[in-house]
């Protein structure tokens, strides 16, 4: 069954599709729910809200953008809802510019393993978390993070650029 | 070369996150599994729990059960009661070919001659009939014919995480300085059976293409669309005091001494098969002693097409109006007929009156004859949509309001007893007319955009056709049937 037949399965609210689709994309989104999350519990929630949007609206899917990069989408917005319903993410407008005092070779990122990273990035507070996400591992602009968080484009920069300051500290602490 | 430094850092990061994946807890699936039995559970109850949707589906029913009452409701009516005209006229003579004429004109072989005279609605040949049956004017008793006629957002509290947290690096983030501002309250709203963000800036346009559309989906502003319909066409013509004025009009004919001949039916029924004998009447019987003039009028079809514009007011409530034209046919049997003695000019008694531009003093009570009764109209509705979400795809609506119409034309026999473009439009039909308007259709979302429907509509109108008039008839068009459209709707 190709991803499509998968699709239109899922349409027909066949369940056995629904737990295919199910297996095969659970691991990648839960590891980005877990990054968006302060725990995996929190994560699982989000997953499994994530997952139930997208049978009932699987529908829609028009095939023009890849199935992974839409039901990722799904859960990263599941993810802030859930945020931002716990009022977890709080973002301080006038913090000072972050200068990058460290260079990027003195960090090594890529000599440390995923699970590593991940402690890292869970390190950083919420707002921070969350803006550093979007931005440096989804790929989403400034002014695209400021409209889906309601946030200035200026706040959204001086964030990454904390995270970025925080980050570069704590990657010095596990070297 | 601070920007290739972001970059190397961002391109870092992406590639340590590239081929992210954990297990999720074992149970998960149970749970997901559930929530989506849960969700069938209440679809169902919302179909057989909410009020709305009953109510919406009890109109729909009562208009459909109408509908079928309305078609299968004996389709023709006698205007007007019996009326008797009686004339004494003496025979002045009789041949064998008369006799045969007599006998074209019975009931059995009317048939033939209606059918053939179907055929042609001018004036001509109804003036042909006359010729031929105009020396066997007899005053005939007839009678009514058969006719055929969601999802919670509620997180669990917080229990161990995983992922350690290393706690001893606290003191480097100065959480004190944080001055962390709670986001705003999430406000959701039931829709249906789902839940929907009410916030807008939740909305993020990215090059995610349709998945926008799934997590973002934008209500509908506005709509075009055409739409068509087919339906039973009841003219509803109505009338007290034609009969009688046809009555008195053929009466005062034959009273007047016409040196006509006048053949008597024989018999009491009232049947229009009624015995009429082949052989030379006898000498008794040549006095007209019954006449009962016949208006019946069949009900017939009408068809509409047109286009409509609809905008959304509220959640559910919506306002549309359009333009469509619709055409109603009927059909006219009569018997009575207006002529001018001099021209041989002749038409239907009816015709005559509805239109002032003729003018034929002279009727008589002759052979049935069906006239085709058309209706041309240019509506412009004006209706509230009720709408009502029941399923994913399927949206119920229900209509109500008023349709000004404007009449284009209405034909009876083939001549224009009212026509809009008319420079001496002194006919008795109004121009400008108004009817009221009801219905249910069932929308079958086929795209974001395009929208598929089917429903039952009735019309009618609310004020009659006809001006004011003696003979006090009056004609109030109502039609109920199957309507159907595609709308493009704007979001």
């Amino acid at each position: 069954m190709n991803e499509r037949q998968l699709v239109e399965a899922c349409i027909q609210n066949e369940r056995l599709a629904q737990r295919k689709l199910y297996e095969k994309y659970a691991s990648k989104l839960f590891a980005v729910a877990v990054r968006y999350m302060k725990n995996r519990d929190d994560a699982a929630d989000v997953l499994q809200d994530a997952f139930v949007k997208v049978y009932k609206n699987i529908s829609s899917f028009r095939f023009d953008c890849p199935l992974e990069a839409w039901l990722k989408r799904i859960v990263i917005n599941t993810a802030l809802k859930a945020l931002q319903k716990n009022k977890r993410m709080g973002f301080q407008e006038d913090v000072d510019d972050f200068s990058n005092e460290l260079s990027i070779s003195e960090v090594g990122v890529h000599q440390l393993a995923y699970e590593q990273l991940m402690e890292v990035v869970h390190q950083l507070p919420d707002g921070c978390k969350t803006i550093f996400n979007l931005y440096a591992i989804e790929g989403y602009k400034h002014h695209e993070i400021a409209e889906l968080l309601g946030i200035s484009e200026g706040t959204s920069k001086s964030q990454f650029s904390r995270a970025k300051s925080l980050l570069q500290e704590k990657l010095l602490l596990v070297k | 070369m601070a920007s290739n430094n972001e970059n190397e850092f961002l391109n870092q990061w992406r590639e340590g996150f590239e081929q992210e994946a954990l297990q999720p807890p074992d149970d998960l699936w149970a749970k997901i599994e559930a929530e989506l039995d849960k969700d069938q559970k209440k679809v169902i109850f919302f179909w057989w729990k909410n009020p709305l949707l009953l109510s919406g589906i009890a109109a729909s029913l009562l208009l459909v059960l109408s509908w079928f009452f309305i078609i299968n409701e004996p389709s023709n009516k006698t205007v007007g009661t019996l009326a008797t005209a009686t004339g004494k006229v003496e025979r002045t003579e009789t041949t064998h070919r008369k006799q045969q004429q007599v006998v074209a004109m019975l009931p059995q072989n009317r048939e033939n001659k209606k059918s053939a005279s179907a055929k042609t609605n001018g004036k001509k040949a109804q003036t042909s009939k006359l010729e031929d049956n105009i020396d066997n004017l007899r005053v005939a008793s007839t009678q009514n014919p058969s006719e055929k006629n969601k999802v919670t957002n509620e997180l669990p509290a917080v229990t161990s995480g995983v992922i350690a947290i290393n706690s001893t690096n606290e003191p480097l983030i100065e959480r004190t300085n944080w001055n962390i501002e709670a986001i705003e309250s999430i406000a959701f709203e039931p829709y249906s059976n789902r839940f929907t963000l009410n916030r807008k800036r939740l909305r993020v346009e990215a090059d995610f293409g349709e998945a926008d559309a799934a997590l973002n989906k934008k209500e509908t502003l506005a709509w075009v669309g055409v739409h068509s319909g087919i339906a039973p066409f009841n003219p509803n013509f109505q009338s007290s005091g034609l009969q009688t004025l046809a009555s008195a009009g053929a009466k005062d004919f034959i009273s007047n001494g016409a040196n006509y001949e006048v053949v008597q039916s024989v018999g009491t029924s009232s049947t229009t098969s009624g015995n009429v004998s082949t052989e030379e009447p006898p000498k008794s019987a040549f006095k007209a002693s019954t006449s009962q003039p016949v208006q019946k009028f069949t009900n017939g079809r009408a068809m509409n097409i047109g286009v409509r514009y609809g905008k959304q007011l509220g959640k559910r409530i919506a306002f549309e109006s359009g333009l469509r034209y619709l055409q109603g046919t009927s059909s006219v049997t009569t018997n009575v007929y207006s002529f001018n003695e001099q021209s041989g000019e002749i038409t239907s008694f009816l015709a005559n009156y509805l239109n002032p531009n003729t003018n034929l003093d002279n009727t008589i009570i002759n052979s049935e004859q069906q006239l085709a009764n058309n209706y041309e109209f240019l509506q412009v509705p004006f209706q509230f949509v009720y709408q009502l979400p029941f399923a994913t795809k399927f949206q119920a609506d229900i209509v109500a309001g008023l349709s000004t119409d404007v009449l284009l034309s209405s034909k009876l026999g083939g001549e224009k007893n009212a026509a809009i473009f008319s420079s001496t439009n002194t006919s008795l039909y109004r121009t400008l007319n108004m009817s009221g308007l009801a219905g249910a259709r069932l929308n079958y979302i086929v795209s974001s955009n395009w929208q598929f429907s089917v429903g039952t509509n009735f019309q009618q109108a609310l004020f009659s056709t006809l001006k004011p008039n003696d003979a006090n008839m009056a004609t109030r068009p109502r039609i109920m049937g199957l309507t159907y459209g595609l709308n493009y709707r704007f979001k």
